[in-house]
């Protein structure tokens, strides 16, 4: 449990401060939640669970959820903690309710040791395998998206969280009820993972 | 409720090692509660540090899964010096931390969705939707049923035979609000007046200000048709709403002749403009009153003419403070019973005043033509003050280190006694108690009634709401935030303020300063009263007039003679 004590240093969250004026009444302040965090809400949906329309609703839910804990909120995480808390939650119901849950089997040869490099020649190599400095073709595209669908659900929110929320290992494990350690774990699994799936897109 | 609160089925309890405490007021039951970490499960044998989740800095086979760890930053600060030992070490490891980091890069190109302006303005309707009902938590796709659901309402409400036929079959709270918004919207304004034949009895009597503001809707019109009620609720801001909602449980609560008399009240309200004006400007000077006396207001029931003169009553009081105050500010000068001058006494002292000026500063006085009112009479006093001598100008200034002529020297101040009319102020000037000098009553009769016509200069001078209006919007938004945040009558003095330091900038009201300055110049230099009370340092033994000044030579002390 986090410790009362620990309550007073998220007060400086910019969006624990809208949440707050949220409870005292400030329709404005929710509007402004729901402008910061609307777009990434649905990206992170529509990766976990699919389908722009779907991810909408759950976002939807998301804030609906939101509003209507405002009285009972306290300040004790960091607002976008408790928010991806309530979405991982609503993502889990909804898969399980749509049946579509994926199960991932991990591959005999994931972990396996990567044969070694000459560092020289990947140093050569990875300038113009820069993701930023390469085309970004469809194809590209699609197999960065399946890589990402690749991965169960769980290491698949880790990592969006991760890559696109930059949120620390502790801010997923409380929003995964995680210890730091799990998410540690989790994320590595993920990321070999996908380091499998992209190898081709990798400098080899 | 707590969002986080909801029905989940368990599977198997997580393992303590990598359970945490949920966050307060949450069940626990989020889904990673349900399976063991499946980074265990996934974990080859030789990976301890995943199994645990610990680090170690024994970087045998385990040491790739503390890779990610360490580009993310992640790792004890002991950790990551093993990690770059090895790193250091081994091409294999650093071509794997080159590769997960492209890898992570490549996440960038994933797409992003393209979220529609309808998303936010559909939650927030939906929100607004439950605000007033708040049902309990449903299923994931609550949301969007919920959406759907509200405007299915407003577009059957919009049908006028669809409202009949659920008022027959179904009465709904809240068509009972729409039914009378009018009444319970205005429920504050009809609360302090009471019924209409108050209200009548007040437009008729002369003794009630009225602001003059034709061009004003004194009462926010309330939309006669049921969906313009709905448009008007769904665009009130929640506070709004929700202070309707009460009012309208004030309305239900209240015994059946007093709704009947708030419903007349309102019908003629909305049908007499005069009685909507009227209205609205009782209202407003309600706001000015003490708690205490809108609260017996209120409870007035002896009959319309009686509350009416307990109106006239705390109107009166209220002028009374106000008079105190307009004379008594910005210093503590004189006391209450010093009378002022009114507006035809003060302008003819001026031109007495003025027409003794010596030439320079009468010169002086005609190249500021621009300044009038009490800007050309500040002006006149303080270079007569000043001038030493008000009637010797063919006299060279008086030396430096010399003290100044008091002022009015004693043929100025007759002058001034010869044109007052008001005999109430002569004998007030006359009636000299144990000596006190009557240049010192002149020198505070002045004072004061430069104050007083400067109040009076703002009443003239009032902007209309219009000009009021159009003065509000050309201010900063700073400006405007910081008036807003005022009570409405504050809001109006503060703004009725601004218009005259633009109009009048040289008016006394705006000219403090100067003011203090012209009374340290008037008062004696011995015993001089401050706003802050007395200098007891230089008071005399109380009893005794204070004396002259030590350098003061007999020939110019004052003689007491101004008539």
């Amino acid at each position: 449990m986090i410790s009362s004590s620990n309550q007073f240093k998220f007060l400086h969250d910019p969006d624990v401060q809208r949440m707050l004026r949220v409870q005292d009444g400030d329709e404005e302040a929710f509007g402004e939640l729901v402008e910061s965090f609307r777009e990434r809400l649905i990206h992170i949906f529509s990766h976990l669970v699919g389908g722009q329309d779907a991810a909408e609703d759950l976002a939807q839910e998301v804030f609906l959820r939101i509003y209507r804990a405002r009285e009972s909120y306290r300040p004790t995480a960091k607002f976008s903690t408790w928010l991806f808390r309530i979405a991982n939650n609503l993502a889990y119901n909804a898969r399980r309710t749509l049946g579509r849950r994926k199960e991932v089997t991990i591959s005999a040869d994931d972990s396996g040791p990567l044969g070694p490099r000459p560092a020289e020649q990947l140093l050569a190599d990875q300038s113009s395998l820069l993701p930023s400095r390469q085309f970004v073709t469809r194809e590209m595209r699609d197999q960065v998206q399946e890589a990402i669908e690749s991965l169960n659900e769980r290491q698949r929110l880790a990592v969006l969280l991760h890559k696109f929320e930059g949120m620390s290992y502790a801010d997923i494990g409380l929003s995964m009820d995680l210890t730091p350690q799990a998410v540690k774990s989790l994320l590595s699994r993920a990321r070999e993972n996908l380091k499998i799936h992209l190898k081709k897109y990798v400098a080899n | 409720m707590n969002p986080d609160d909801q029905s989940l089925p368990h599977d198997e309890p997580l393992e303590e090692s990598t359970r945490i405490d949920p966050l307060p007021g949450s069940s626990g039951d989020s889904p990673s509660s349900q399976t063991p970490d499946e980074t265990l499960a996934e974990l080859p044998a030789r990976d301890v540090n995943e199994r645990t989740g610990e680090t170690t800095a024994e970087f045998g086979p385990g040491w790739k899964s503390n890779l990610v760890a360490y580009l993310d930053g992640e790792l004890s600060e002991q950790d990551m010096q093993e990690l770059d030992e090895v790193l250091v070490q081994d091409p294999s490891a650093r071509a794997s931390v080159e590769q997960l980091r492209q890898t992570w890069d490549l996440l960038d190109v994933l797409p992003r969705p393209s979220v529609t302006e309808e998303f936010s303005a559909q939650t927030l309707a939906t929100i607004q939707a439950i605000q007033d009902e708040d049902p309990p938590a449903g299923p994931a796709w609550t949301g969007r049923i919920l959406a759907v659901g509200l405007w299915i309402v407003l577009l059957s409400v919009s049908s006028a035979a669809g409202v009949f036929v659920a008022d027959r079959w179904q009465p709904d709270p809240t068509d009972h609000l729409i039914q009378q918004l009018s009444v319970v919207e205005r429920m504050e304004v009809y609360r302090d007046i009471g019924d209409v034949d108050f209200l009548i009895a007040l437009a008729e009597t002369d003794r009630f200000p009225r602001t003059d503001s034709p061009e004003l809707s004194p009462l926010e019109p309330i939309p006669e048709t049921s969906e313009g009620r709905w448009t008007y609720v769904a665009k009130l801001p929640s506070d709004r709403r929700r202070q309707l909602k009460k009012n309208l449980e004030d309305f239900d609560n209240l015994a059946g002749p007093r709704r009947l008399k708030l419903e007349q009240l309102d019908h003629q309200v909305t049908e007499k403009e005069k009685l909507a004006k009227i209205a609205a400007d009782f209202h407003d000077w309600t706001k000015t009153l003490q708690p205490w006396q809108r609260d017996e207001l209120r409870k007035q029931r002896a009959g319309a003419s009686s509350k009416v003169e307990l109106v006239v009553k705390y109107l009166d009081e209220q002028r009374e403070r106000e008079a105190n105050r307009t004379t008594s500010w910005p210093v503590s000068f004189g006391n209450r019973k010093s009378p002022v001058l009114d507006s035809a006494d003060f302008t003819k002292v001026i031109k007495v005043i003025s027409d003794r000026l010596p030439p320079m500063a009468r010169q002086q006085l005609m190249n500021n033509v621009a300044a009038q009112g009490t800007a050309h009479a500040l002006r006149v006093i303080e270079l007569s003050t000043s001038s030493g001598r008000p009637r010797s100008g063919d006299r060279p200034p008086a030396p430096a280190g010399r003290p100044r002529d008091p002022w009015p020297n004693p043929e100025l101040g007759r002058a001034i006694v010869e044109v007052i009319s008001d005999e109430s102020v002569r004998e007030w000037l006359n009636e000299v108690p144990r000596g006190e000098p009557a240049r010192a009553r002149l020198t505070t009769l002045m004072i004061r009634s430069l104050w007083a016509e400067g109040r009076r200069e703002l009443k003239r001078n009032e902007p209309t709401s219009r000009e009021l209006q159009e003065l509000f919007v050309g201010l900063s938004r700073e400006d405007q935030d910081d008036l807003m945040t005022l009570p409405t009558s504050e809001y109006r003095e503060r703004l009725k303020r601004i218009h005259d330091r633009q109009t009048n900038p040289e008016g006394i009201a705006h000219q403090r300063q100067r003011l203090l300055r012209l009374i340290g110049r008037l008062l004696p230099r011995r015993g001089r009263r401050t706003g802050n009370g007395t200098n007891k340092r230089n008071l005399p033994p109380r009893g005794q007039r204070p004396g002259p000044p030590p350098s003061q030579s007999p020939a110019t002390a004052p003689s007491g003679d101004t008539r």
